[in-house]
């Protein structure tokens, strides 16, 4: 290796082309900016809650139960406390409505009742500050979320009517551990002092309770605890969380979110590296006239290798250094737009590691996709100084068969680091590789086909300006990649938005329910049905609730499997929930059979087993299938059953869906309550039925569908804001490289242009051409990304959200014509060399040889 | 210095015709210090002969030894190495590299010197200078080649060409693309160059006043020699 000569012209080459080169690398900038943006923001929200996971739990261990702790539970944890000499704090959990005296209005809430000295780590602030010990008094006072207040038109000093206690709201909660941002405004939080629980009546059989225990302990105390207790407590069926394991749910449910983010990134990185290779490409053929010069003067294919390489090297730095810079400012900017959805506080910062990570990923791929289309200048001919049209014969394609192998395992390692599952990972790399390859061929076969196509009565500048697209050194392939691939991005996320959103709608229309009320008790029913009545409200369903608890699945009793510590997670949940069961011999229209069939009235109803439906997830969980035999706890009372069959049920729609249902004659003697699905259009008669609802029955609860959507709505805003900047770095991405190209075409196409006017066509014919170009490819490219959205879009609508797809024409149809213009003008202000002296610019051309 | 045995050359045709014979069986021998030209009429292979000598491409059949290596026996990377070591080139389109300046496209062949040859920075500068002075460019070197006109342009071609002190210089129609008198100019430099270093110099062209300059004359007709000797 001549290392002198390498440098010294990779040195003069970075000088004349560096500003190519890195307009090049800028290309994959914009993609390492996002996925710099997304790992530093996953990297302060990790690193928060790892500094704060004790006080966001706000102990060491968390007891979850849905029943009271059964007296071994509480010896146990007595046992341990006395041991540590700590306190331990209770928090009883329940949904209820909430009036506001003042108003009138009502909103179902997050009841929770405090006992002890919870937090025990952290605290919780107030607004004013200093109120949270006066929950421990004896007067009945509340704390609230102040988004509640604003939800009840009320404000601080107000009364609460909560079922039958009377609490004034005494300030605001600005903070307190265990909720954050958005999750406040699906349920508002209410603190009470948990000495007046009882008095609002709202425990009751069948009420949907969490009762949690709060313990800290010196960890050479707990850890021996936990690992004696664990499966005695379990069995009991009640959960045990620690704070890593509290921390790893919050990591991994943000986690999600950020890789997902991080996938959409990826996807503008690989349009970039296409960018990269398309410009090198074009590159390494104006230098293919250089190469061969210094091949006979003796340089050595490995030295001009290097010395390209070294350029290589040059760009790669390039896009990681401005992709980081860029990234910076995503990582500044991220934490703001995704505020709601984070589960800690995070200060916008910028996170070094990922910057360096984001450097070496520039580097590595821009060098990568470069490499290629440059390996082809080791095989320059020296023959090729002397004849400018000799033109070797193909070498071995080994290295590069090994670049594309490279490229595709980075890749593929990027996608699988980058996605939250491994599957996710292979699916996403299988379909850039689908869409990108899809792209690449309709952009060969629409080639093919204009070649085909006769224009002879068409005006020269027609025929000219189409036929550049299939000439040689067309840029067809890069410009359909370029912005085909953006738009591609852009319209499916925004097809698939809007038909969950329109699902949404459908279920909300003008035949569905609107209002949910729980908790009915069996003397209630005819009341309140009554009232829905009298109201105008069209009852459309009713269902009765029983509270139950697995007693034994697969011939094992349900404390024994839990007894097992590897136990699978999902079979660990499914034996240690609290079912709601219903009964029925009737089978619901939003549910459908996948396996056994529905029991008929005289079906071995009242014997045992008796049959019932299992949910298929549930089954699934449970790993049973029909003909399977469970038992169930029904408060007290052993139930022997056998699966009959299995259901999908549409978990989407505003209805009630069971995991079990009974058939009719079995668990009409159970506790229950009944759970009323109702349709009332007037907003604002809806909220006076519910005011009115608490305060006849105060135990009974209210879900307006309407409430809820508003919270899926901010939800979903919140997530939007961050995906729209992710599809918006990629669509710059595509303009980059469409600007690119068109800086490239122009250097392509200018001696062309220079000939057309030295031979008398006017600037006005030589721009026609150019334009008809820039215009054919920026359509062609619209219309392929478009086309291939609508069948993604399609695909995932119905096979992963499983609706109905209802393509938005309008939409579409405006983003489709506005990337053409933009794509038009851009490709089209590329290549103005129109009104340029010819023979100043000949000259240029021949020597800069871009004839 | 240079010879050639039963110097053949071929090229397939994609028609299914016979191969085309660009070259037919060339014997010739030159000896260190002679100027000789190749003449002959478009078409006749005199660049595909110059071609072959320098090792820029590989023959059919038959034998090139330059200045005691067999070219047959190295392959292109160490026939790029015997060019860098021991071979200059003038090309008729002049084939400087358009991203450098003049002065750097002299360095070139310096910078591709095997290390024990090559001069150091301070050396190889005051050369290329020296050089670029010789051909009348020393106030031009800071020029890029679409800077310069055609003539200023092989003026740094010949500078190029005997950076390295090549023991033979093979230069492709030098005059071709430029008028009359400009054309006599840089024939003037390239031979007195030529005379003060003492190269061998290979010139193929179709010009019989040029070629009359030469020594020896070597005339070639559809790939075989028709003539050598001094042109009357």
């Amino acid at each position: 290796m001549n290392g002198r000569f390498i440098v010294a012209m990779a040195r003069r080459e970075a000088r004349a082309s560096g500003r190519r080169l890195a307009l090049y690398g800028s290309c994959m900038a914009l993609g390492i900016a996002s996925l710099v943006g997304v790992h530093g923001l996953r990297t302060s929200v990790s690193d928060n809650v790892s500094a704060q996971a004790q006080r966001l739990l706000g102990a060491d261990l968390r007891l979850t139960s849905r029943a009271p702790f059964e007296p071994e539970v509480e010896a146990t944890v007595a046992g341990l406390t006395e041991a540590a000499g700590t306190a331990s704090a209770r928090i009883t959990r329940f949904g209820s409505m909430a009036l506001a005296e003042a108003s009138g209005r009502t909103r179902l809430a997050d009841i929770n009742g405090i006992d002890g000295p919870y937090p025990l780590y952290g605290e919780i602030r107030t607004e004013p500050p200093g109120l949270y010990e006066r929950l421990a008094g004896s007067e009945p006072v509340a704390l609230v979320d102040s988004s509640l207040l604003i939800q009840l038109d009320a404000t601080v000093g107000d009364h609460l009517l909560l079922g039958l206690g009377r609490f004034q709201v005494i300030g605001t909660i600005t903070r307190a551990p265990g909720t954050f941002g958005l999750r406040t405004q699906m349920a508002p939080r209410v603190f009470i002092g948990g000495q007046h629980v009882e008095a609002t009546g709202l425990i009751q059989p069948g009420s949907l309770v969490s009762y949690l225990l709060f313990l800290s302990a010196p960890e050479a105390l707990l850890e021996p605890w936990i690992k004696t207790e664990r499966s005695a407590i379990a069995a009991a069926r009640v959960g045990v969380e620690t704070v890593e394991e509290y921390q790893e749910s919050l990591d991994q449910s943000f986690g999600v979110l950020t890789r997902y983010l991080g996938l959409v990134g990826l996807a503008a990185l690989a349009l970039g590296g296409i960018g990269v290779a398309a410009g090198v490409r074009v590159f390494v053929r104006e230098k293919l006239d250089s190469v061969a010069v210094l091949r006979s003067l003796g340089a050595q294919s490995r030295d001009v290798l290097a010395c390209y390489g070294l350029l290589a090297l040059l760009l790669g730095g390039v896009a990681g250094c401005v992709g980081s810079g860029l990234g910076v400012g995503v990582q500044l900017l991220l934490p703001r737009l995704v505020a709601g959805l984070l589960p800690v506080q995070v200060q916008s910062g910028i996170d070094v590691a990922s910057i360096v990570t984001g450097v070496g990923l520039g580097l590595w791929l821009a060098t990568l996709f470069a490499a290629g289309p440059l390996l082809d200048l080791g095989r320059v001919p020296p023959l090729r100084a002397l004849r400018r049209d000799f033109v070797a014969a193909p070498g071995p394609q080994r290295g590069r068969a090994l670049l594309i192998f490279a490229l595709g395992v980075s890749l593929l390692a990027a996608s699988l680091w980058q996605a939250p599952s491994p599957l996710v990972g292979l699916s996403f790399a299988g379909g850039l590789a689908a869409v990108l390859t899809l792209l690449a061929g309709a952009a060969a076969a629409a080639a093919a086909g204009l070649r085909k196509l006769r224009l002879r009565g068409a005006p020269y500048w027609l025929r000219q300006g189409i036929a550049n697209l299939f000439r040689p050194r067309n840029h067809t392939l890069a410009t359909t990649l370029a912005i085909g691939f953006g738009l591609f991005l852009v319209s499916t996320l925004h097809a698939v938005q809007f038909n969950v959103r329109q699902q949404f709608a459908i279920d909300t229309g003008s035949d569905r329910p609107n209002l949910i009320l729980f908790d009915v008790q069996p003397d209630q029913v005819a009341e309140v049905e009554g009232l829905l009545e009298e109201r105008g409200a069209l009852i459309s369903d009713r269902a009765h609730l029983i509270s139950a608890r697995l007693a034994g699945v697969g011939g094992r009793e349900a404390a024994d499997w839990l007894l097992d510590e590897t136990l699978d997670k999902n079979f660990r949940w499914a034996l240690r929930r609290e079912y709601r069961l219903t009964y029925s011999d009737v089978q619901r229209d939003s549910e459908l059979i996948v396996a056994g069939s529905w029991w008929q009235p005289a079906d071995g109803a009242r014997e045992e087993p008796v049959p019932v439906s299992l949910e298929a997830g549930i089954a699934e969980a449970l790993g049973v299938r029909v003909g399977d035999r469970v038992s169930w706890d029904i408060q007290g009372v052993r139930v022997e059953s056998s699966v009959w069959s299995l259901r999908e049920v549409d978990w989407g729609r505003f209805a009630t869906n069971f995991f079990v249902t009974f058939p009719n004659g079995v668990l009409e003697e159970a506790p229950q309550s009944t759970v009323l699905v109702a349709r009332l259009d007037d907003a604002n008669a809806r909220a006076e039925l519910q005011r009115d609802l608490v305060g006849l029955f105060p135990n009974v609860s209210a879900l307006d569908a309407t409430v809820i959507l508003n919270a899926l709505d901010a939800m979903r805003r919140e997530m939007n804001k961050a995906v729209r900047l992710m599809a918006a770095l990629t669509l710059a991405t595509g303009l980059v490289i469409l600007i690119a190209a068109a800086a490239t075409a122009r250097t392509e196409r200018r001696r062309e242009g220079l000939l057309l006017r030295t031979m008398g066509a006017s600037s006005q014919m030589v721009r026609r051409v150019m334009t008809t170009e820039a215009v054919a490819l920026a359509a062609l490219a619209v219309a392929v990304g478009t086309g291939l959205s609508i069948v993604a879009a399609w695909a995932t609508v119905r096979f992963v959200f499983e609706l109905p797809f209802d393509p938005p024409a309008i939409p579409l149809l405006a983003l489709a014509a506005a990337t053409l213009l933009v794509g038009s003008v851009l490709g089209a202000g590329g290549r103005a060399d129109a009104h340029r002296r010819p023979l100043a610019a000949l000259r240029e051309a021949e020597q800069t040889g871009a004839a | 210095m240079i010879r050639t045995r039963n110097l053949t050359q071929r090229y397939p045709r994609a028609d299914g015709k016979p191969p085309l014979t660009v070259l037919d069986g060339v014997d010739l021998d030159v000896n260190s210090g002679e100027v000789i030209a190749v003449l002959g009429p478009s078409g006749s292979g005199k660049t595909t002969l110059l071609g072959l000598l320098a090792g820029l491409d590989q023959p059919s059949e038959g034998s090139v030894c330059l200045d005691g290596a067999d070219l047959d026996a190295l392959d292109e990377d160490g026939r790029a190495a015997l060019r860098a070591a021991r071979v200059g080139f003038v090309f008729q389109t002049f084939q400087l590299l358009p991203t450098l300046t003049a002065f750097e496209n002299v360095l070139v062949p310096l910078e591709l010197l095997p290390a024990d040859r090559a001069p150091g920075s301070a050396e190889a500068d005051r050369r290329a200078a020296e050089l670029l002075g010789r051909v009348g460019l020393g106030d031009r070197m800071d020029h890029y080649p679409a800077q310069l006109s055609g003539g200023e342009q092989q003026r740094v071609g010949i500078a190029r060409a005997f950076a390295n002190q090549p023991r033979i210089l093979f230069a492709d129609e030098p005059t071709g693309n430029l008028d009359r008198e400009t054309g006599r100019e840089i024939a003037d430099l390239l031979f007195e160059l030529n005379r003060e270093i003492g190269t061998t110099l290979v010139i193929v062209t179709h010009d019989h006043e040029l070629a009359r300059r030469a020594g020896r004359v070597v005339q070639l007709d559809t790939g075989r020699i028709t003539g050598d000797g001094p042109l009357p």
